[in-house]
């Protein structure tokens, strides 16, 4: 049934097609010509925005109390829920930095030690949990000199390279802590050299312990 | 029963007691209704009004309580088994990387192995057998056996297989071996069956290079004795590193490595290091790889190389220092009283060897510009070489 055409309804008149009055509840305006409203206040007409006709009824003691137990049950459910979700989060949040940087810084020292032609010593500590290297290479090198150097060394949880002639920069987020960058130089035999790097990266926040221990050999292509 | 909010008193439905009706009684067109196209936009507004009141007038019970509760609940214990999934995957992703990292590791070192030699490294492994790789004096050696577990958790092991080539000398699965081939399968297992295995060919290329090589330029072999550098030639308990000089000859050579001949005694000695000096207390010239303490014979004297990665340019007729170092500095190890090493030596009422002389307790409690003392009876066993 289309209200639209019900103009009965719409104006406080009485229903002469059905025979039926309207209801005290159904809103209405009263009538432009000022017709009768079938016993209803025309003048005034009928707010249809106030709720003033209705009848109140209250709430017992009862009621509150079942409603109120109801709603602790939920909230402690609820929040209880939440508080997981968020635990979850940062659980995860920890192993996906770590992996992620620990990949990330792996990958980046390895590939420079793969072009390296030597290391440069006495910048260099190794078999020290956190040590430091600097790499002479042949890569990207400013065409008046014939080599370059490349640093890395940990700086406050963090690891930090240097390219010559650059600002350095820190490969690794502030979010986790890189534990232990250790180097080893092994030399299988004449112009054999390699480099053994332990990396240890934990997550920064102790409550989330995340930690990721890489280990990688590369030999020094370059000096071969 | 049913619990519902107090204002919204159930309403009986309005809506069937409005009969329809097209043309109501009283609409007149044309009269007082000039704009009667309004009177139906606002009948629409007044009729959204009553059917959304009469909708709400339902009630909001305690089922519909019960199933958002419920679908709330539903929805974020989905969201907790993601997010644990979630932490389970990258756990599982995070071993995944350091186990491939240590497979890679395996074939770096069996590379390594190759590229030293193959007749002495590759030739003399059996096939089929369980080897591991480790970290010996400074370069890979393949121990048999299983390893050690790395990391606490972390089997690794490497297995050498025969290759056959076909009659286009492509590796087939029948045909005849070659010898100058091996098929390397390294393998990393951990915590219940997890494994991961990588695959390589090695061949014997480097034969067709002419490698550099090394000769024994300077040496002194003859200090065999055995003893503790603190107890001779009497007992003094001053702590820092022993020393033996050489003199080169008259061409200029360039330092690739030298053997001492040396034990440990004790079990936790710190790593030990080579260096080249100008004098037991002047400027380095080069520094060996780091050896681990732990990988020194305990038992006999024994030849252990320090190979210097960096060559060191020897002039002529110049005297040199060896300087054996412990790392960290430590008061106790090397010359000193508690764990030192023994290094070989040889004693004549004139120094043994004419080239040099030995010394012990360098740079003493730490202090860099102590020259130790001259031990000018005494000379410790060495052998430099150089490249060829």
């Amino acid at each position: 049934m289309n209200p639209a055409l019900n103009f009965d309804w719409f104006f406080c008149r009485p229903n002469k097609a059905g025979g039926k009055t309207l209801d005290s509840k159904t809103v209405c305006l009263p009538t432009p010509d000022g017709t009768d409203c079938g016993g209803r206040n025309c003048s005034g007409g009928v707010n249809p925005f106030s709720r003033k006709n209705e009848k109140k009824r209250g709430t017992t003691i009862l009621e509150i109390i079942v409603y109120t137990a109801l709603f602790g049950i939920i909230a402690i459910i609820i929040s209880n829920f939440l508080i997981q979700i968020v635990n979850a989060y940062n659980i995860s949040r920890a192993e996906r930095e770590v992996l992620s940087n620990g990949r990330l810084l792996l990958e980046t020292v390895t590939k420079s030690l793969s072009e390296a032609e030597g290391i440069y010593t006495p910048t260099s500590a190794f078999n020290k949990d956190l040590g430091q290297i600097s790499l002479v290479t042949k890569t990207n090198v400013k065409p008046e000199h014939e080599t370059a150097y490349i640093d890395f060394w940990v700086d406050n949880g963090r690891l930090w390279m240097k390219k010559e002639g650059a600002n350095p920069s820190a490969l690794s987020a502030a979010s986790v802590r890189v534990g232990k960058f250790r180097l080893e130089r092994l030399s299988q035999g004449l112009r054999r050299d390699a480099v053994r790097l332990t990396l240890q990266v934990n997550f920064a926040q102790p409550k989330f312990s995340s930690t990721i221990t890489l280990t990688a050999t590369t030999a020094l292509r370059g000096n071969y | 029963m049913k619990f519902q909010i107090p204002n919204s008193k159930s309403q009986t439905n309005s809506k069937s007691k409005i009969p329809y009706a097209a043309e109501p009684p009283g609409f007149r067109r044309n009269s007082k209704h000039v704009f009667w196209s309004l009177d139906i936009v606002w009948n629409l507004v007044l009729g959204a009004w009553n059917f959304r009141s009469r909708k709400s007038a339902n009630g909001f019970g305690l089922v519909e309580i019960v199933v958002s509760i419920g679908i709330i609940s539903v929805s974020l214990f989905a969201l907790l088994q993601t997010e644990i999934a979630a932490i389970k995957l990258l756990r599982g992703e995070k071993e995944n990387l350091e186990a491939i990292l240590l497979a890679e590791e395996s074939l770096e070192a069996v590379r390594s192995l190759r590229d030293e030699s193959w007749a002495s490294n590759v030739a003399s492994i059996s096939d089929n057998t369980s080897y591991y790789p480790i970290v010996e004096n400074g370069k890979w050696k393949l121990s048999t056996g299983t390893s050690s577990a790395i990391n606490g958790k972390y089997q690794r092991s490497v297995l050498f297989q025969p290759v056959v080539r076909n009659a286009s000398d492509q590796i087939a699965s029948s045909g005849t071996l070659d010898p100058n081939t091996k098929k390397i399968v390294a393998t990393v297992a951990w915590g219940n069956k997890n494994t991961k295995i990588l695959t390589a060919y090695i061949t014997n290329f480097l034969t067709s290079i002419t490698p550099a090589t090394e000769t024994k330029s300077f040496f002194f072999e003859n200090g065999v004795t055995d003893g503790n550098l603190s107890n001779f030639p009497s007992n003094n308990s001053g702590d820092g590193d022993p020393t033996q000089s050489f003199t080169t000859s008259t061409a200029t050579t360039t330092m690739t490595r030298a053997d001492l001949y040396i034990k440990k005694v004790g079990t936790n000695l710190s790593d030990f290091t080579l260096e080249v000096r100008t004098s037991p207390t002047g400027s380095i010239l080069g520094t060996s790889t780091i050896l681990a303490g732990s990988a020194i014979s305990t038992s006999t004297l024994s030849w252990v190389s320090f190979r210097f990665p960096d060559f060191v340019t020897l002039v002529p007729n110049t005297n040199y220092t060896l300087r054996l170092r412990s790392i960290p500095s430590s008061t106790d190890a090397g010359s000193g009283s508690a764990g030192p090493i023994h290094w070989g030596y040889q004693q004549t009422a004139s120094s043994p060897y004419a080239g040099g002389s030995a010394r012990r307790y360098v740079g003493r409690l730490s202090n860099p510009n102590d020259s130790g003392q001259l031990l000018d009876q005494y000379d410790f066993s060495f052998r430099i070489f150089t490249l060829q």
